[in-house]
Formats: C-alpha cells, structure tokens, sequence
C-alpha cells in the first residue's frame, strides 16, 4: 500500500510540474496552434509512467529499502532521471509534441526535464529540513527535562 | 502530587493507580519510566549472559536472523526477536525506526534529512542510524506532528 501512495504522491507533484512546463513549450514552440483535449491525456499518461520512476527504489523482496547506501541511491536516482528522460522523449515523440530532428525543441524538453526534475526533489528535501526542525525540537523538549 | 502508598493483600498483585484529571506529558513519561524499569533485557556477549537496563540500551538491530543490542560501547546478542521487543517496549521511548531496527529515543542527539525521504538519527555516542520513510509518519504521530 506505501507504494501504491508513493506513487500516487510523486503523480500529483509531477503532473503540475508538467502541466505549468506544457504550458511554457506550447507557449514558445506552439503559440499558434490549436489544441485538443487529447493533449490533458498526454499529460497525465507521461506523468503516471514517470511516477512509476518510484519503482527504481524499491528491493526485490518489493519493499522500500532503506539500508541502501549512499552510492546506491545515487545511482539509482541517476537510472531514475534517465528513465524519466526516456519516457517523456519517448511519449512526446509518439505524441509528436515534438520532433527529434529539432535540436532547440529537443535542447528545451531536456532543460525542462532537469528544472522539473531538481525542482521536486529540492521542494522534498526543503520539506524533509523542516520536518527535521520540529522533530529536534521535540526530542530537545522531551529529553531534556531528564 | 499525593503519593500515598497502601498494603495489599497476600494474594493481590503489585499494582500502581493514577487517578488524574488529564493524561499530561509529566504523567506519560512517568507510565513510560515505570514501564521501562521492570522490563531488563538478557544480552550475551562473549559466553556471558547480562542483565541490560533499557535506559542503557540505544538501539536494537536485526541482521540475518539475529538481534542484537547496542550499548554505548557494547553490543550484545538477545535471544528476543525484533517483533517481541517491539511489543515488550510499546508505548516507552523505543521507536520502530525501519524493518530492523528499534532505536530509543531518549539517546538521540539529532535528526537530519538523509536521501529519498530517508531520516538519519545521530545517537548520543555518535552512531549513526536510518529512520525508514515508512515509519517517519509514525515519529511525526509520536511527537504530535
């Protein structure tokens, strides 16, 4: 069940990540075009297969393993990124957002890919700093009184 | 605070009664104190069998099939299983941190942000530990946050 929330978590962070770095490729490279409803579908179909990015992270006996060390994580957060590079390369070339033969289309989706990439993991480690704040504060509180 | 302090009767059991208007925070860290001090630990070490205080114990660890305790300096081996300890010791400082390791909080130093939504405590003899993203929500429910 962690998974199944995990996942659903990372879905709803990426897909406005997506949703506001659509809205600035359309702006740039599709200003004139008009758009179907097929493109909200799009978005969330790439945004659910890069959630399951999650799974990188996860041991063989299907749990989140955390006596991984440092080295691991790296690597598998490095797999992770190009996994989340293949996906959206991959779906936005089947969706023709793109085309690989553009090389400014293409340079703009892989910034976009890194922004949003950095920008989730910096707003989860912000996040994880303040919780870690308030949980010193309490364990100060708690045992300091001894 | 009255203490007042009663005889029981031959066939009745030790027993300790709060009454009391509130369950405050000096009244649960009282109940987890007394919880703590009747419960020792049998820990082996180099063929000698010891009795362990749980203040004197900074985490439980799991590792192929076996739990061990560690001291600030010394590490034992229990006979107890990692699930058995965690029920002996519910509701006192020791906190399931991941899938094998309970640590007690009242020997942490501090908690820092470790990579992918981990935690890392840092315990008083400078030993560090994993707090699991799993049982992070179960710390922040423990201190109310």
């Amino acid at each position: 069940m962690s998974k199944i929330k995990s996942i659903l978590n990372t879905f709803v962070y990426v897909t406005t990540a997506v949703v506001f770095a659509t809205a600035v490729y359309i702006k740039i490279f599709w200003k004139n075009s008009d758009l179907s409803v097929d493109i909200l579908w799009e978005i969330l179909s790439v945004s659910l297969f890069c959630s399951f990015g999650n799974l990188f992270y996860i041991n063989k006996h299907n749990d989140f393993k955390d006596s991984w060390s440092k080295k691991q994580l790296v690597i598998r957060t490095v797999l992770h990124y190009f996994y989340i590079n293949l996906i959206v390369i991959g779906f936005g070339i089947f969706y023709e957002w793109f085309y690989w033969y553009r090389i400014d289309m293409m340079l703009a989706i892989l910034v976009m890919i890194l922004v949003i990439f950095a920008t989730i993991w910096f707003v989860n480690l912000q996040r994880d700093k303040r919780l870690a704040i308030q949980l010193n504060q309490k364990i100060r509180e708690y045992y300091t009184k001894e | 605070m009255k203490i007042i302090i009663e005889d029981r009767e031959p066939n009745e059991e030790d027993m300790i009664l709060i009454r009391c208007k509130e369950l405050d925070e000096s009244l649960l860290k009282l109940i987890y104190n007394l919880k703590l001090e009747k419960g020792k630990v049998v820990g082996m070490k180099d063929g000698t069998i010891s009795m362990i205080e749980p203040k004197d114990i900074y985490y439980f660890e799991a590792v192929d099939n076996k739990v061990f305790l560690y001291c600030e300096q010394k590490v034992y081996e229990t006979k107890k299983k990692l699930y058995e300890l965690e029920k002996d010791f519910y509701q006192t400082d020791f906190f399931r941190a991941s899938k094998s390791i309970i640590i007690n909080l009242s020997k942490v130093q501090s908690i820092n942000p470790a990579f992918n939504g981990r935690f890392e405590a840092i315990l008083k003899n400078k030993e560090r530990v994993i707090i699991s993203r799993q049982y992070v929500s179960d710390l922040k429910q423990r201190f109310g946050l």
